[in-house]
């Protein structure tokens, strides 16, 4: 198949290009977009380095063909700057040490900012990152720091509690 | 420090005076050293802006793919290529023919094929093919035709060590069909003199490092110069490796590893992917991609080798070692290549007093991936073995898990017979233990985890102990330039692998000579930008480029208080160096007064501070990190389940530069302990040799839901003696105890030992019905 025109929106700004449409949207991403925030560490789906939001909502952008985002709005790790203002969950990842070596940083950002805007989309945050691998933290500071970023971001209360109550339902459980 | 080496030069043995080192001041850090300062390069990983190997993109780059064995064992019959014709974009095709006489090698000088027509696993690099772009060179592999001629193979270690198909595992060459041993004492006396004797036989799986960026590097040839990207943890190692492949001097190569997405120890050196992507860069004029797929990562030569160790412990009754015998194979793969890597020896030699010890290393030449060094390589095999031997020995002997070991205890190395690194009176691994058994409330735990037979959720507590060589040394290196608007920029060739080394040495810096840590540029890990220094691994890092850092960064300080001194019309040693600022404190006659650090380096004669420091030799002494981790498990015995209520690491590596770095690296160690001991196992297939899960599908790796839920990791904050920070290294300790600790808390659970790796539901179900019937 040859390739086709393709639009859609990224990071605010609409991008139109051909592509074939079955292009890996990650590579649509990375190799026509020209931004390369969103890494690949698994290309079949396990990982989640390569989480984007499409409309708002998570996709690994490894297993979305690029003709699915057309017309929609793709968000990756460099959309979250605002007004040269990191976004709340970036703030807290530096402030609490969520990275290491990074390269599941902008994925795992991705998924806890999706879960952070909708903390009814999973039961718990560990289950909102459980598709996100990461080799070096042992997720202790990717917890705290999407923690920290959900009370900031307002809707406390209501997170912050609720996973305070999972953790705990978590130990006690077996 | 010893005060000479002795080497050989041109055949003849010579002894090397060891250089002076400028003796430093004491080392007393306040301002920058010892605060939880977040990451200098925290911003570009938030906001991907840091631009990894895998990033890379230049203009006209080709990308290089291989062909892979389909066969575990065989002679390449033929090979059709007619089909390459016809695929567009398709633009060059590399041979074995075309790489005779290159090779990598490991430690020992042991080799492995660039290419090869005689494939000795699934998955080996026959051929390679580079095209316009990554799919036009995939659909290339996919057009070529290779037939085979089969040959007879095993995958089993224990099957070819039968065979006779083995080496000598560990640091020597040994003969082939020869194990390594290693003997202290005589362990017929030591089984003699014991009042007990226990044996059991533990094995290990086989692990992959599962860095999340797999192994590339993108490499360009212009000026007759190469520049590689590569995700590496050794820069130098790979500009060697590739000057040695292209037969090129050092000085036409550039390696840039900045920013890498994980290590673990298999990214040491140049791989077979580098020096293709170098080579064709020049073949082809112009830039290569090379970049292996999730599945390749378990195709090529890294990983962790499985193990299966004989263990043989005689004890006197007060608990005291009186006669280690160990027996060890682990599968090294059929080209000798990496032997070094899977004998668990060192950790049954190094531990604990004991006078009488022998061990056998059989690394077996199994038709599977090279092995390679993977976190704390041999000792987390080791632990697995000998820390729930210690665990059974106590039980067996009435005599508390923390006490038994307390009591074994060396007070000198047991290898080498050299003291340990001071200061002296105290054993960080006696303070691990003590440290941990009081958070974990251990001996209140111990008396207290009773379980109701009517429950099948039975709950148990373990503990397990470690310690490893991580004093660094030379050869590493520093310079660090200060500006005349107070700036400035340390460059150390040292890779930063996701553990902080950027942070922890710009706070060194910063200690040293008053400058804020914002304020310090680090340039690592670019063989043309920086000095050289070992890769990073074998938790050397900090403790080696540290030292240099420090030295580097005094000389600065030296040049700053010189000129102070007049300035401030003050003695060198009552100033203080803080916050951009050199400061005179006042007194009755005079306020106290400061002049930024900025002035100093206008005044000074180059308008720039510069100073170079280079890492001092080590004390002849025996510089060892320490770890004990504590865990509280349920186990559910109809389900085979086991939930980690809570975790505790202890580590002892010396000072502590910055708690949260130090913390993480704790908790990440653990954590892939925890894959380690529950889930993760590559599988071979007896029959066909394949592997059965060359992904993460099938290759579980823990994921947050794996975390414990109540996890604490703490430090035993003690400056070693041994260099002029105080720090020793803390990579690899974190992980040695993880397995053990576990199955000894499964043990406290369930009454039954798991001695298989990993400890998954079914393996607990089946050890508890072996002990049922």
């Amino acid at each position: 198949m040859d390739k086709a025109p393709v639009s859609f929106r990224i990071n605010g700004k609409t991008w139109s290009g051909s592509v074939h449409p079955l292009k890996r949207l990650l590579d649509t991403i990375r190799e026509d977009v020209g931004l390369t925030g969103t890494k690949e560490g698994c290309g079949e789906g396990e990982c989640g380095a390569c989480t984007v939001l499409l409309d708002g909502s998570p996709v690994m952008s490894c297993l979305v063909p690029t003709c699915q985002a057309e017309g929609k709005e793709v968000t990756t790790i460099e959309g979250l700057v605002r007004d040269g203002e990191l976004h709340p969950m970036q703030d807290c990842f530096i402030q609490e040490g969520g990275a290491q070596c990074g390269i599941c940083t902008p994925g795992m950002i991705m998924a806890a900012v999706a879960y952070a805007n909708d903390p009814d989309s999973a039961e718990d945050m560990r289950e909102a990152l459980a598709g996100n691998l990461c080799r070096c933290t042992g997720y202790t500071r990717i917890y705290e720091a999407v923690r920290c970023a959900m009370e900031k971001m307002g809707d406390s209360g209501r997170s912050g509690k609720k996973d305070e109550g999972s953790r705990k339902k978590k130990a006690g459980a077996t | 420090m010893a005060d000479h080496t002795e080497v050989t030069v041109e055949g003849r043995k010579v002894r090397i005076r060891s250089s002076e080192s400028e003796p430093l001041p004491p080392y007393a850090p306040s301002v920058s050293v010892g605060h939880p300062v977040p990451r200098v390069d925290a911003v570009d990983k938030v906001t991907g802006r840091a631009v990894f190997s895998t990033d890379v993109r230049l203009p006209n780059m080709a990308h290089v793919r291989f062909v892979r064995s389909t066969r575990v064992h065989a002679r390449v019959k033929s090979i059709d290529t007619a089909a390459l014709s016809s695929i567009a974009g398709f633009l060059a095709l590399v041979d074995p023919l075309e790489m005779v006489g290159k090779s990598l090698k490991d430690f020992l000088g042991r080799e492995l094929p660039i290419l090869t027509d005689e494939p000795r696993y699934f998955g080996e690099e026959l051929l390679a093919v580079c095209a316009e772009t990554e799919s036009a060179a995939r659909q290339a592999v996919r057009a070529i035709r290779v037939e085979y001629e089969d040959m007879p193979f095993t995958v089993d270690p224990e099957e070819c060590v039968k065979a006779g198909r083995f080496v000598g595992g560990g640091w020597s060459r040994g003969k082939p069909g020869r194990p390594a041993v290693y003997e202290r004492g005589d362990v017929a006396k030591g089984f003699a003199s014991s009042d007990q004797i226990f044996e059991r036989t533990y094995r290990t799986a086989w692990n992959v490092h599962a860095s999340l960026e797999p192994h590339a590097a993108v490499a360009s040839f212009e000026n007759d110069r190469w520049t590689v990207w590569e995700s590496t943890q050794g820069v130098f190692s790979v500009r060697d490796d590739l000057a040695a492949l292209l037969a090129v001097p050092s000085r036409r190569i550039r390696v840039i590893g900045t920013y890498m997405g994980g290590g673990f120890g298999g990214k040491s050196g140049a791989g077979k992917y580098t020096f293709l992507a170098a080579y064709l860069s020049k073949k082809l004029a112009r830039p290569v991609r090379a970049v292996q797929d999730r599945s390749e990562e378990f195709f090529s030569p890294y990983g962790r080798p499985p193990s299966i160790q004989k263990l043989k412990v005689g004890v006197r009754k007060d608990g005291r070692i009186m006669a280690i015998e160990q027996m060890g194979v682990h599968a090294t793969g059929a080209y000798e290549f990496g032997a070094e890597w899977g004998s668990a020896e060192n950790m049954l030699t190094e531990m604990y007093a004991c006078d009488h010890v022998r061990t056998q290393s059989y690394a077996a030449l199994t038709n599977t991936p090279p092995s390679c060094a993977m976190r704390a390589p041999g000792h987390a095999q080791g632990a697995f073995a000998l820390e729930q031997m210690i665990d059974e020995i106590a039980h067996a002997l009435s005599i508390d898990p923390v006490e038994i070991r307390l009591k074994n205890l060396p007070s000198r190395d047991p290898e080498s017979g050299k003291t340990f690194a001071g200061p002296a009176g105290v054993h960080g691994m006696a303070e691990c233990l003590k440290k941990g058994a009081e958070l974990f409330a251990w001996r209140k735990k111990t008396s207290e985890t009773k379980n109701d037979p009517a429950t099948p959720v039975k709950r148990g507590i373990g503990v397990a102990a470690a310690s490893w060589s991580a004093g660094g040394g030379p050869p590493a290196s520093a310079t660090l330039r200060l500006f005349s608007d107070g700036t400035a920029e340390l460059a150390v060739g040292a890779a930063d692998i996701g553990t902080g080394t950027r942070t922890v040495l710009a706070q060194i810096a910063a200690e040293e000579t008053g400058l804020r840590v914002d304020d310090i540029r680090v340039i690592n890990a670019d063989t043309d930008q920086t000095s050289y220094t070992l890769p990073s691994y074998g938790s050397l890092t900090l403790a080696s480029a540290g030292p240099a850092v420090r030295r580097a960064s005094h000389a600065c300080r030296r040049q700053i208080l010189a000129l102070a001194e007049d300035v401030l019309q003050a003695p060198a040693k009552s100033l203080t160096l803080a916050d951009g600022k050199v400061t005179r404190p006042g007194s009755k006659k005079k306020p106290a007064e400061s002049v930024a650090i900025a002035e100093f380096v206008s005044l000074s004669p180059s308008h720039e501070i510069f100073g170079r420091g280079d890492r001092e030799g080590n004390p002849d002494v025996a510089i060892k990190a320490y770890a004990a981790q504590f865990a509280a498990v349920s186990v559910n015995v109809e389900t085979g389940v086991v939930a980690i209520d809570e975790w505790i690491a202890v580590n002892e590596s010396g000072r502590v530069v910055n708690p949260r770095t130090f913390e993480s690296q704790q908790i990440g160690g653990v954590t892939m302990g925890l894959g380690m001991a529950l889930t993760e196992d590559r599988v071979f297939d007896g029959g066909t040799g394949r592997p059965l899960n060359p992904n993460f599908a099938d290759y579980k790796l823990p994921t947050i839901q794996v975390q414990p839920s109540n996890f604490i990791a703490v430090a035993v904050d003690r400056p070693t003696d041994a260099n002029v920070i105080g720090a020793k290294g803390l990579g690899e300790p974190p992980i040695i105890p993880t397995a053990p600790a576990l199955a000894n808390a499964i043990h406290s659970a369930t009454g039954v030992r798991i001695d298989t790796l990993p400890l998954s539901p079914k393996g607990i179900l089946d050890a508890l019905n072996r002990a049922k019937s």
